[in-house]
Formats: structure tokens, sequence, C-alpha cells
């Protein structure tokens, strides 16, 4: 340095060596983070582990550098099943240690998260939750951010999963009010609304989705998607909560319309299909059966991006309320077709509901077959008592049949000119 | 689909097949068979809607005309004939023709032999009884109660044995008609009955039969006892009927029969003619008795009735159930006469005169159901309430109203109560409650399993604040519970018969059910008697004296009368309630588990999830404050086995807030290593067929290790919490002797650390000396005791009964049986347990829901046998202090003390739990601890306070 410069010719110097020092700092531990993954990838978790042990008994690194460097330790330890020692580290190294910054304690948190919630290692949920708890008592996370936002929504998270909604809703509420990127704020938005409909805070729900409407310079996919989760929460009934007035329903059908608008990308997905199934639902029981049924069943009408059971239960909602209206014939129908699929009912209630329906529509070979096809699911001995009783109402059932003509000789009775048999299809 | 989207949805529901088969009247004519022509040209579309509403409309406006009506006129040769000759009707034996039935035709009387029966010759009707719809409806007068065929499937069965055993319906009246004999069996038609069944009194019983609609509709004295589906195909079913003897065994008479074979209108079936002289012989009675009491709301009634039943007269013309409302109103004469009288001669009795009704002063807790059609056996005129209670403490009251009217809003307000030198127990401390009477199976009153549940019986169970809290329609037998959501309230159908996963789940934990937080008016019906139930929460600063107050009468927010209520607050407070053998040694009332915050959360053992931490939190809290209320301080809870400690934590804190006793806990750890003691004997094949700890050494060593680390754990962070080790943890559930035997090793590691196993099993021969308590699945007796006491094991007992029965009898019983035969106490299986809590004929399993109470969303709903346990726990700290006065006493050194302490001691000895009146019980132990206290305090002995804690 030239003794004879004045400072100033030489301070920006001195700036730049400073700060080429912490990039070079920050550059070399990203980058011996990298050489350990690869080591892990390559070597073995052991090999890894060694080297990230080595490079802390070396020292010489910032606190935020070290807590890094624990907070891999950790996760390799975690993964050598050390779990306990892992757990302390991170704990003790990285979510409560001084100088740490926010995200690296976030990062603390999510290894705990990811690596005790994979199946072969379980930590109490408790446990996490404490690690969270601790983080978020942390200086670093005194102010609002949008780090702290995401904090929150892992505790929302872990509060779900203890099924404490409430709890997890008033988190996952805080995580969008700070959050600042529009679509995680969204994706909060969402999991609160989700969880208030848990225990059943409609209202609470409802409040949040109008919130994430609210948010400006949202995408038009986001707003769209928004409005259906509207429609879902004002169609989101139980058995017996809820017999909804038709406004209501007329509302969240409005939504689901202003969101499916014929150009809209959602048409046809999963997300909007199950919309218009719960719209249909809300509308059967709001005293329109006839109308939630043919909703429901033009859903199913064609190949949609559904699993079978998901299918089969709306076929059987169709059915359900096609029998409610009289229509049992067309009822049958859409109980075979879940019978086809799978659905959640289970195949022996399935086929039972088969024979009642078909029973109802005096389709007695159909009922017949139903009680039968029922006695198959049945437990041979825990069922033995059903398997009686079944097969004593197919019995009923063929004497129901026989019983107009019992001096018929018993061919004659399946004859399509016998007019006992009315209804009765002898193709099914 | 065939239902046209311009169809409008109002209409789209047809007229038949969209509404309930029990509220169909008649068969629907598009599913009549044959049909075959019809249907065929009318496909489901809406012309054949159309004309289904038509052919309906049709169907009502025709009246359906009897196919036969026996009216005993035309007699000859013991044959009863028809004018035109339609029918014959045999009479055999000593059956007799007598003028003057209910309607004014004559009657025929049967002596109660087999051979004086009656029997329409059905084969001469063969050609007439067609059609697959049958129904019936006749008058008969029992003269006595012995078993024996009426008609038509109506029969009088044996009476129970006992008077508080199987209640199989509510009187000993059946509707069972075995039809048409197959292979399997004859097809049965039936139903129980409900209703007063009184000798020389005439009864009304009809049905309705319809195999079009597979539905039965019977009716006793006009009151719909069935109605609803039916799977018996019965074709023909009035050949059937015909078929079936009149008259056997029955001693009485027989009126009035009218068959049909179509399903006859309600209206048809249930209206009846008016005999001029037996309405005038009813209004006489009223009459007479309205002169003869000096009551002016029981003479103002007698006078309605006499007044209503000219009017009959005169139409010549009456339903058959307002008829029989006014008879069942006059075979009441004579004991309401009388309770009337007991009123208007009280010094209350003027304070009544502006109620239209009766008070009855009843005993709260008896085996007798308490009906509204049945007048209590042991009521009295009611002219004042009269309770007894110490500081602390909570005692009830009962009694019911016989309405002489249909009222508005009748409302009871308390006012607060005045006592000695001024003091006043506040109106808030008396809590009024009306008792519920909703349907429950048939046999639960008295057993805790679920025979019944296709025989739905009222049932005095629930204490309500608002009566409408509960909807009970007893003309479909059902019961809708009110759910509260914040778009408005709601009735849900809870009596749904059939599997649990037939129907849909009612989650507790989420469904906002309610009750009042105090009584709401509510309406009276003449005739329908409703029992109430007042409770007094003697403050624990009540001075000791004589209080009275009054409870208010209302009608549409009127003065309706007052009934005094006096309360005599004795001086000494009661302490928690101790063993007879060891009076320092407490006496537990414990309930099994369920309670927890964690099942309230996320749902087990068949509770739904709440989902919600804070309600769950002050779900429990109110509930932990109800069992604290009721004597029960010792529940089961949640300690730190699980992994959920924050929950544990608050859950014992919550113990604490209500006022719960801590040590001992109940804790619902495990006092062994479930897969060794049980789950090897149940997969054996696992383990190559031997389980034994030589066979399985390393696998015992880890079991071992792993639950004294378990145990450790939650036995430290117990102690840490409340400073001690004493945790009651609980074996295999009724494990036999091989079982324990299998779990003594881990109970060793579990007393060597400071905790107590116990378990649930009865021998103690083979397993006391390895426990530190059992609980004794019902035998209760001092050996039983004793044998365990000597292993140095504490004994306590569960299914005597079981929960689930709703008779308080036995819960009113079970202290003082517990208490004589040296019992610890009681650990009862369950609060509150099952699928549907609210749903009785819902099954999974053969037991009813094991209810002491019922969950709501801020607390539960209290029972009469839950207040009864509170009662019967109450009579134990009476007893416990009775004893620890008399053992001051004993070791004062004055004789005379002394010999009242062995007075005490000897009286309390003497109790017969199961032949003592609970009200002498109470008095006497008041009067010998007051003499005691007495005695003490005159030879200046000081009282230890020990004694009252």
């Amino acid at each position: 340095m030239n003794r004879h410069q004045p400072p100033c010719h030489y301070l920006p110097i001195l700036l730049a060596a400073a700060l080429l020092t912490a990039a070079t700092a920050r550059a070399s531990i990203d980058s011996f983070l990298q050489d350990v993954k690869f080591a892990e990838n390559a070597a073995g978790v052991s090999n890894a582990l060694a080297k990230v042990e080595a490079r802390l008994q070396r020292g010489d690194m910032s606190a935020e550098d070290k807590a890094r460097c624990h907070a891999r330790q950790g996760e390799l330890l975690a993964r050598s099943n050390r779990r306990r020692e892992a757990l302390r580290i991170i704990r003790e190294q990285v979510i409560t240690a001084p100088g740490v910054s926010a995200a690296t304690r976030l990062a603390g948190v999510d290894i705990i998260h990811s690596e005790w919630t994979r199946p072969y290692s379980t930590l109490p949920k408790l446990e996490i939750l404490e690690c969270a708890l601790l983080a978020a008592q942390q200086p670093e996370f005194a102010k609002p951010s949008d780090t702290r936002g995401q904090l929150f929504q892992r505790i929302g998270k872990l509060h779900a999963d203890r099924s404490f909604h409430d709890l997890a809703f008033a988190a996952y509420r805080k995580a969008a009010a700070e959050m600042t990127d529009p679509t995680a704020k969204v994706n909060a938005y969402f999991a609160a609304a989700a969880s208030a409909q848990r225990y059943r805070d409609l209202k609470g729900a409802a409040e949040c989705l109008a919130e994430a409407s609210a948010i400006p310079n949202i995408s038009t996919l986001l707003q769209q998607r928004i409005l259906l989760a509207r429609a879902r929460n004002a169609s989101s009934r139980d058995q017996h909560s809820w017999q909804p007035p038709r406004e209501l329903v007329e509302k969240a059908r409005g939504y689901a319309e202003e969101a499916l608008h014929p150009r809209s990308p959602l048409i046809g997905t999963s997300e909007a299909i199950l919309t218009l199934f719960s719209i249909a639902r809300a509308k059967a029981a709001s005293g329109d059966p006839a109308g939630g049924a043919r909703d429901a069943a033009e859903l199913i009408a064609r190949k949609v991006p559904l699993d079978g059971w998901t299918k089969g239960d709306i076929a059987v909602f169709v059915a359900d309320n096609l029998y409610l209206v009289g229509d049992y014939k067309e009822a049958v129908k859409y109980y075979e077709i879940a019978a086809q699929t799978g659905c959640t009912l289970g195949f022996k209630r399935l086929h039972k509901r088969i024979a009642t329906t078909a029973r109802a529509g005096r389709d007695y070979l159909r009922a017949m077959q139903g009680y039968g096809d029922s006695i198959k699911y049945c437990d041979k001995v825990e069922g033995k008592d059903e398997i009686a009783h079944l097969t004593k109402l197919v019995t009923l059932m063929n004497k129901a049949v026989r019983k107009g003509s019992s001096s018929v000789d018993a061919t004659a009775i399946f004859s399509d000119s016998n007019p006992d048999l009315e209804g009765i299809s002898l193709e099914e | 689909m065939n239902i046209p989207a311009f169809f409008p949805a109002a209409l789209a529901t047809p007229l038949w097949h969209g509404r309930p088969a029990h509220e169909t009247r008649a068969r629907c004519p598009c599913h009549v068979r044959p049909v075959t022509g019809f249907a065929r040209a009318f496909p489901a579309t809406l012309a054949r809607r159309m004309a289904c509403f038509f052919l309906t409309a049709l169907t009502f406006a025709a009246t359906a005309a009897p196919l036969v009506t026996v009216d005993f006129q035309n007699v000859e040769d013991d044959v009863v004939s028809a004018a035109d000759g339609k029918y014959l009707l045999h009479l055999g034996g000593e059956a007799r023709i007598l003028p003057g039935g209910p309607t004014g035709r004559p009657y025929a009387l049967f002596d109660g032999t087999s051979s004086s029966t009656a029997r329409i010759d059905a084969r001469q009707m063969a050609s007439q009884a067609k059609g697959d719809e049958a129904a019936a409806s006749f008058w008969f007068r029992p003269d006595s109660i012995t078993p024996g065929t009426i008609a038509y499937g109506f029969r009088i069965e044996e009476l129970p044995s006992h008077r508080g055993s199987a209640q199989f319906g509510q009187m000993p009246l059946r509707f069972s008609a075995n039809l048409k004999p197959t292979d399997f069996g004859a097809y049965a038609l039936w139903s129980h009955t409900e209703g007063h069944l009184a000798t020389g009194m005439w009864h009304h019983a009809a049905f309705r039969y319809s195999m079009s609609n597979l539905h039965l509709t019977v009716w006793v004295d006009g009151v719909v006892q069935w109605n609803k589906h039916t799977d018996q195909d019965i074709p023909q079913p009035m050949r059937e009927f015909l078929a079936l003897p009149m008259a056997v065994n029955f001693s009485g008479a027989l009126s009035d029969i009218r068959l049909w074979n179509t399903a006859a209108p309600d209206a048809e079936i249930l209206t009846m003619d008016v005999a001029e002289a037996e309405a005038q012989a009813t209004a006489a009675d009223f009459e007479a008795a309205a002169q003869k009491v000096q009551h002016a709301p029981f003479a103002a009634w007698c006078r309605s009735c006499a007044a209503r039943v000219r009017e009959m007269a005169t139409a010549r013309k009456a339903h058959v159930r307002d008829w029989m409302r006014i008879q069942e109103g006059r075979n009441a004469l004579p004991y309401l006469a009388a309770r009337a009288q007991e009123i208007a001669g009280a010094p209350g009795g003027k304070a009544l005169a502006a109620l239209p009704a009766l008070p009855l002063d009843i005993y709260p807790y008896d085996m007798w159901k308490r009906l509204p059609f049945i007048l209590p056996y042991d009521g009295k005129g009611l002219d004042n309430v009269k309770l007894a209670a110490t500081p602390g403490e909570y005692e009830a009251a009962s009694f019911m109203l016989y309405p002489f009217t249909d009222t508005g809003a009748f409302h009871i307000v308390p006012t607060s109560l005045t006592g000695p030198k001024g003091a006043e127990i506040p109106a808030t401390a008396v809590d009024i409650r009306v008792v519920k009477c909703w349907f429950t199976s048939s046999s639960g009153w008295n057993s805790y399993f679920g025979g019944g549940r296709e025989s739905p019986t009222l049932s005095p169970e629930l204490l309500l604040h608002d009566d409408a809290m509960m909807k009970v329609v007893r003309d479909r037998r059902e019961n809708h519970l009110r759910c509260s959501y914040p778009s408005g309230d709601r009735y849900i159908w809870v009596s749904q018969y059939g599997t649990f996963e037939s129907m849909e789940p009612f989650h507790y934990n989420l469904e906002p059910v309610y009750d009042a937080a105090a009584f709401q008016p509510m309406p009276l019906e003449e005739g329908h008697l409703r029992q109430f139930w007042i409770t007094i929460h003697v403050p624990t600063n009540a001075a000791p004296g004589k209080y009275a107050g009054n409870l208010r009468f209302t009608i549409d927010g009127k003065p309706a009368g007052e009934v005094p209520v006096d309360l005599d607050v004795y001086d000494f407070t009661l302490p928690r309630a101790a063993t007879r053998y060891n009076i320092d040694s407490p006496f537990y009332g414990t309930w099994m588990n369920h309670i927890s915050l964690g099942d309230k959360i996320a749902g087990a053992h068949a509770i739904g999830a709440g989902y919600s931490y804070s309600n769950a939190c002050r779900r429990l809290l109110a509930e932990y404050r109800n069992m604290a209320a009721h004597n029960m301080l010792h529940p089961w809870t949640t300690t730190y086995g699980g992994s959920d400690t924050d929950l544990a934590d608050r859950q014992l804190d919550l113990m604490v807030e209500a006022g719960l006793v801590t040590r001992p806990l109940f804790g619902d750890f495990s006092a062994t290593d479930g897969l060794w003691a049980a789950g090897m004997k149940r997969e054996p094949e696992k383990y190559n067929h031997d389980i034994t700890v030589e066979a399985n050494y390393e696998l015992f060593q880890e079991r071992r290790i792993a639950y004294s680390n378990q145990i450790a754990k939650v036995l430290n962070l117990v102690e840490k919490k409340f400073g001690h080790r004493d945790l009651y943890c609980y074996g295999v559930d009724e494990a036999g002797p091989d079982t324990v035997r299998r779990e003594m090793p881990f109970f060793m590691i579990c007393k060597l650390l400071g905790g107590h196993p116990f378990i649930s099993m009865s021998h103690a021969q083979w397993t006391s000396f390895a426990t530190d308590g059992n609980d004794v699945p019902a035998r209760i007796g001092r050996t039983n005791a004793r044998n365990w006491h000597e292993a140095g094991a504490i004994v306590t007992t569960y299914a005597a009964p079981f929960s689930g029965p709703e008779n308080p009898e036995p819960w009113r019983r079970k202290g003082i049986r517990l208490y004589q035969a040296n019992f610890d106490g009681c650990n009862e299986y369950n609060w509150y347990e099952g699928g549907h809590i609210w749903n009785d004929f819902a099954f999974q399993s053969r037991y009813k829901p094991f209810n002491m109470v019922y969950p709501t969303a801020d607390g539960v709903i209290d029972t009469v046998a839950w207040e009864a346990l509170r009662e019967s726990f109450d009579d134990v700290r009476y007893l416990t202090l009775l004893r620890r006065l008399a053992r001051v006493a004993l070791r004062s050194g004055k004789r005379d003390l002394g010999r009242l302490g062995k007075a005490a001691i000897a009286w309390a000895e003497l109790i017969d739990p199961d032949a003592v009146n609970f009200a002498d019980l109470r008095a006497n132990a008041a009067r010998w601890i007051l003499d005691l206290q007495r005695g003490l305090a005159e030879a200046s002995v000081t009282i230890p306070p020990t004694v009252y804690e």
C-alpha cells in the first residue's frame, strides 16, 4: 500500500477486498456443502459425515456457516441412524445457536421435519413441533418477515398433522399475512381454509378465501383456483349440519362458473370435478335430489382424471339420489358403475344397495343377484348370521316372483309372456 | 336418466316413492300387483307420475268399507252371523253375548278357559278374503291380566315376575301374529305396546298390514305402537288372520270387530260410534268427582271432561284416541281425586289453585319407569318440596305433573331461599330440569345388552333444561336431537335402526349439541304426565339452619301458583368418601377411559374426532367439573405413556382445575407389556407354539427392558408434576389367570418403580399377591374384598352393571352396597361410549351404548342414573363422617361418648344395602352425626379437622 496516497484512494480497494473475502467465504461454504452432497452420493453417508465433522473441527467459520455445517451434520447423523444425536445438534447448534440467520434456522426445522417423517424413522410430532416453536422464539423471528411466514406455515402443518386444526388455522393465517410471494400466500390461505373446514368453521374459511382473493397481482389461474375453493367452501357440508338454502348453492355455482369459463385451464381437472361434485351434493341436500344427481352424473359421463373409488363414490351418490326420486332402474345402473370401479361403500353394502333398489323397482331377479353378490363379500365366520339372513332374503325374492303363479310350472315363470314378470329383465 | 331437465324439482319426486313408507296411508296404485298393462303402457315418465297422482287422489276419496263388521247382533246356537250372511262366527265353551259394549252394541264375554273361544268360519269367507292387505279393529276388556290370546294377533303376555325386571314394552299386551307357516317358520308380524292396560276398562286395538308397501301399523287405544316397514311378504293376509283363533285363555270381553281386506285409512279404523249410555255414565262419573273434591283445577277438569264426552254423545261419532283419553281420565279418577284432595287439604294447597295440573310428589330413583301414561303408584299430592343437605352438597327432589289441560309455555322459576339471620341461598343454586322420556331399546331399562333394539320403548332418562332439545315423535317412535348450527337449529334423527355401517355417523365432538343453561318454558299436554327434577347445590359457606323459598309456576308468563321449598342445612360438612374397613382410606369414584383430550381431538374408541384443541380443552374441563360435582374424583386419565406428553400435561392440569384428585392417579399407562402378556398368546404360530420364557428368553429380556424404560419415564414425569409416583396402571383387560401370570414380571417392574398394577379379574387366590388393585366384574361381597385386601390389593368393581341401563335403582344402591361389602369404590366401564352415543338402535355388537351421561358441545347431559350414583356416594360420605366422629368419641375415654360412638357404628353396621330406605338412611345418619357432634362438644372433646377432610 502506498503510504503517500491519501486514504480515500485505497479505501475502495479495502472495501472491495473485504467484500471479496466475504463472498469467497460464502462461496467456499456453499461449495463445501456441495462437495459434501457429492461425497454423500458417491462415497456414502459416513464419508460425507466425516468430511463435515472435519470441517467443523477446523473451525474458522462464521456463526452462520457453522450453523449450516451443523445442519448438514445433523441431517447426515439422522441418516446414519444416530437420530437423537442429530436432533440435539440441530436443536442446539442451528435452531437456538446465537447469530444464525432466520433462513438457516428454518432450514434446521425443515431437516428435522423431513428426516423424522420418513417412513423408517419417526419422531413424535410433538418434538418436531417443539423445535419449530423454539425457532419461532429466536430474535431473528421477532419481526414479521417472509421467513417468519414460512416458519408459521410449517407450524400450521405440524398442528394440522396432530389434528389440532384450530391452532393450525391460526398459524396458517398468520403465515399468509406475513408472506410476500402471492402464490405462497394463497397456498397458506388454502391451508388455513382447509383446517377451518375440518372443525366446521366455515365462516373462518370463507374469510380466509376472501382475503386470498383480495391479494393483488396473482395469476389468473390462481384466481380461478380461489374461486373454486370459495365454491367448495360455500357448498361444504357434512351429513348432518346443513340443509343449504338454494341461494347458497347458487352462490357456489356462481363461483364455479366464474372460475370455469370456457377457456379456463381448470376445466376437466380433478379439482374442478370435485368442486362441481360438492355443489351437486349441496344441491341434492337443498331439496333437489334429481338435480343433484343429474349434475353429478354429467361429471362422470366421460373419462375423468379421478381414481376409481372417487368415481365410484360419485356414481353411488347419483344412484342414491335416483333411488330417492324413485328412478330405481337408473339407480341400479349407477350402482353397477360403482361396482366396476370400487367405492368407499364397500362391495358388500354396494351389492345390498343394488338389491334393495332393484327390489323397490320390482326387479326381483336383479335383487336376488344383488343379495347373492353381497353374500360373496360377507365374512365367512363373523358374517355367518348375515349370510343366513341374506340367503333368506334371496329365498323370499324367489317366493315373491313365484307368488302369483304358484300353479304354473317353474320354468314358465321366467318367460317373457308371464304378466307377473312386469319390470323384470331377464338380460340383467 | 328419465327425469327431463325442464321438469320442476318439486314435482320430480313422485308422490308415493318420495315419501317414507311409514307415511303412506295406502298402497301406491302403480305398485299394486298385477299392474302389467298399466305399468307397461306408462313407463316412469311424467304421464305415469301424473296417473299415480290421480289414482292416489281417487284412493283417498273413497272410504274403504269393512269386509266384515261383527256386531254380535244375530246370535243363534252359539253362532254369530251377519244380517247378509257374509260371515259366521262360532262361539265355544262358556262364551256369552251381553248387551252394552263400548259402542252400544252387544259384546261377547269369555271366561278365560281354552274352550271359551270364538272363531270366524274362514272357509266360508275364503272367496272374500282376497288382496294383499288386511286391517282389523276391535274393542276388548281384560277382566284379569293373565296370559292369553285376545284376537287377531293381540295377546296378553305373562307379567314379569319382578316389577323391575325385563320391560319388554311397557304393558303386557303384544301384537304377535305368526302367519303362513313355511319351512323357515311362520311369517311373523309383531309389535310391543305401550300404554296403560287396565282391567275392567274397554280398550281399542287395531292393525293394518300391506304386503304391497311392506308396511305395518299397530294401534292400541288410538296410539300408534308400530308404524313402519316390515320385511314379511304375506300374500292374502286376511285369509291367514281369519284362521287365527280368538279369545283363547282370555278372561274378558270382545266387541265391535271390524275387518278390512284393504289397507283402510286411519280415519276409518280409528273412528268409533259413541254409545249414549256409556257417554252419560262417563259424564256422570266426572261430575260426581267434581262435586266431591274441593280442588278447583281438578273440578274444572272434571267438568270439562263431562262436557266433552257429552259433545261426543251428541255427535255420535268420535276418534278413538279422544274417547280413550277421556276414559283413561275416568279410570284415573279415584287416584287423581285422592291426590287432589290431599293438596286441597294441605296448608300450601291454596297457592296451587291457579295451576291447571296436579303436582305429585314421588321418589326420584325408583325402579319403576316414570312414564307419561302411568300414574305414579307412590305419588302423593305435592304441597311442598322438602330437602336436607350439608353445605357444599348437591341434593335432588322430583315431582310429576298431571296436566288438566293443554297449556302454552309452562315455566318453573325458583326463588332464593332465606334462612337463619337473613342468610340466603341464591336462586341460581336451585336447578330445575325436566326428565325427558325418550325412545331407547326395550330391554335398556335394566340391561346393558342391546336386546329389543327393534322395539323403541319410552324411558325416563335425560335431565334437560330445554325439553325441546330432544324431540320425541311418538307416532313414529323416533328421537330427533337438536343441533344448533350457525345457520339455525336442525333436528337430527338419532334413532335409526340398523348397523353402524349402514348409517351416517354422528360426530359427537363436532356436532353443536347444546342444552340451555337454565330451565326453559315448555308446553304441557292434558293427561300426559311430566316429571321434573330439582337439584339444590348448597353453597359451601351456607349457614346451618332452616331455609325457605318457592318454586313459582307460570303459564305463558302469567302466575300459576307456587310450591314452597324447605331446605334444612346441617351443621356439618361432608368429607370425601372413605372405605368402611379403613375410614382413612379413600373410597374411589373412578370411571374408565375415553375421557381424554387426545380422543376429543383426533377421535378414538368409536368417538369421532373434533379437530380442535381449544374446543377439546373446554369440553374436557366441563366434563371434569361434572364428575367432581358427582363425587367421581378419580377418573382414568391420560398419563405420559403416549408420545403427546403435552396433551397429558394439559389434561392433568384440567383435572386440577376442576377439583379432581391427582393422588393416586388412575392412568391409562399399561401395567404390562402387551405383546408378551397377550399378543404372543394370540399368535402362537409365530413363536413356534412355545411362548414360554425359556423358549423366548431374548425376546422376554428385550420386552422387559423396553417396558422398564417406558414406565420409568412415565413415573418420573408424574413425580415431576405432582411429587408422587402413585399411578395405577392397568394390565390386560379382563385377563384370565394364564394371562395375569404372564403379566407378573412386568407388574414387579411397575411396583419396583413405584407404580401400582391393577387388573380386572375375579380370582384373588391366583393373582392378588402380584397386584395392587383389582376391578371385580360384579361380585360384590365381603369375602371377595377380604381376599384381595389380605394380599394388599384394593378392590373396586365394574359391570354391576356396566353403564347403559337407564334404571337408577342399581346406581342409587351401588354406593352402600360397595361400602358395606368393604370395597374400595367403583371403577366403572364407561362414562360414555358407543359408535352412535345418542342412538340405542344402531348396533355393531351385542351391547347398547355404554352411557352414564351424553356428551354435548359444552359438557354433558346428566341422566337420572348419574344423579343416583352421586347420591349413593353421598351416603358413603355421611357414613364416613359418622364413623370418624364415632372414632373420636370412642377414643375420648369418656364412657357416655364411647357408648354413643358404639351405638352409631352399630346402627351403620346394620344397614342392609339391598333393603334400606334411603330417606331413612340419610335422616338417621344425619341424626347420629349431630348427636355425636353435640356429645363431643358438651364433653369438650376437640374434633380434629381431619375428620372433615
